[in-house]
């Protein structure tokens, strides 16, 4: 299924940029939205440094994205609905993020993420356990949002069609007008997480680099 | 397709982001206490008391640092 995702995203991406005319046709368009919302989600969050990491944030927000989306297709699979894809996701993230961090500032990192700027001395004893927990919660929270929102969205779809065919015509049309609702919340729900994924990929990024 | 500027958009994303965001500092600070307690101190419960207190502490400043963040 992974694959299959990446082949759509693929196929989408290659077709919208084809024929590149002046005046864009609405594939076309369409893709270049997608490329200025990147834009803005890396330029509102980690300014103009953050040009470098557009290939990465891209790629992973279209994945998540296109994840998300297919998976709403009745009969296949979401692959984000699984803890340890999104769980691999956010430790590489966040890995990246210490690596880059470290690379940048070396030594000074380490006392630079766990001791925010105007942190009087008699203080420090609970400010670094609280942001060494805030830090090992950063990945964690991250992986639970995406695989939570999306496996509650799908068995709550789920629990509803099932009701839909035990309550027969009689009642099973109540059940089923709620699954087209909440289908068209779900969609929603799909392109929010792929969003608030990529903004805090943004952010955890944008922290290193800068450092306050 | 909204854009990132899109406010009703950039709003949904930070309400979404703060609950989670409360849990996981809860967990985690609950897990080290844990850890703390079972492998390296033998203190049980004390540490885990001590690491959910801290969790509750460090989800609730984070909450509010996001909440600061979204005013401004």
């Amino acid at each position: 299924m992974m694959w299959v995702v990446v082949g759509v995203a693929s196929l989408f991406l290659l077709k919208a940029g084809a024929a590149k005319s002046l005046v864009p046709s609405k594939l076309q368009s369409m893709a270049e939205l997608l490329v200025e919302f990147i834009q803005g989600i890396i330029q509102d969050t980690m300014g103009p440094s953050g040009k470098q990491y557009f290939p990465l944030i891209s790629s992973l927000f279209l994945f998540i994205l296109f994840c998300n989306l297919l998976g709403l297709i009745p009969g296949t699979y979401t692959v984000t609905s699984q803890i340890i894809v999104t769980g691999v996701f956010a430790i590489g993230v966040y890995g990246l993020s210490l690596v880059i961090g470290f690379k940048l500032h070396g030594a000074k990192f380490l006392p630079g993420i766990l001791i925010p700027p105007g942190t009087p001395g008699w203080l420090l004893p609970l400010m670094i356990p609280i942001e060494i927990i805030s830090q090992i919660a950063r990945p964690i929270s991250l992986a639970v949002r995406l695989f939570a929102n999306m496996t509650a969205g799908h068995v709550i779809l789920g629990v509803l069609v099932g009701l839909t065919i035990t309550g027969g015509l009689l009642i099973g049309w109540l059940p089923f007008s709620f699954t087209i609702v909440l289908y068209g919340l779900e969609v929603g729900i799909a392109f929010i997480q792929a969003y608030i994924f990529t903004v805090l990929t943004c952010v955890y990024l944008g922290d290193a680099i800068h450092l306050h | 397709m909204a854009s990132s500027q899109d406010p009703v958009f950039a709003g949904l994303g930070q309400a979404m982001r703060v609950g989670t965001d409360l849990l996981a500092a809860l967990i985690v600070g609950g897990f080290l206490g844990w850890l703390v307690d079972s492998y390296v101190l033998d203190s049980t419960p004390w540490g885990m008391a001590v690491g959910l207190v801290l969790g509750l502490i460090t989800g609730i400043r984070n909450a509010y640092r996001a909440a600061q963040r979204w005013q401004s």
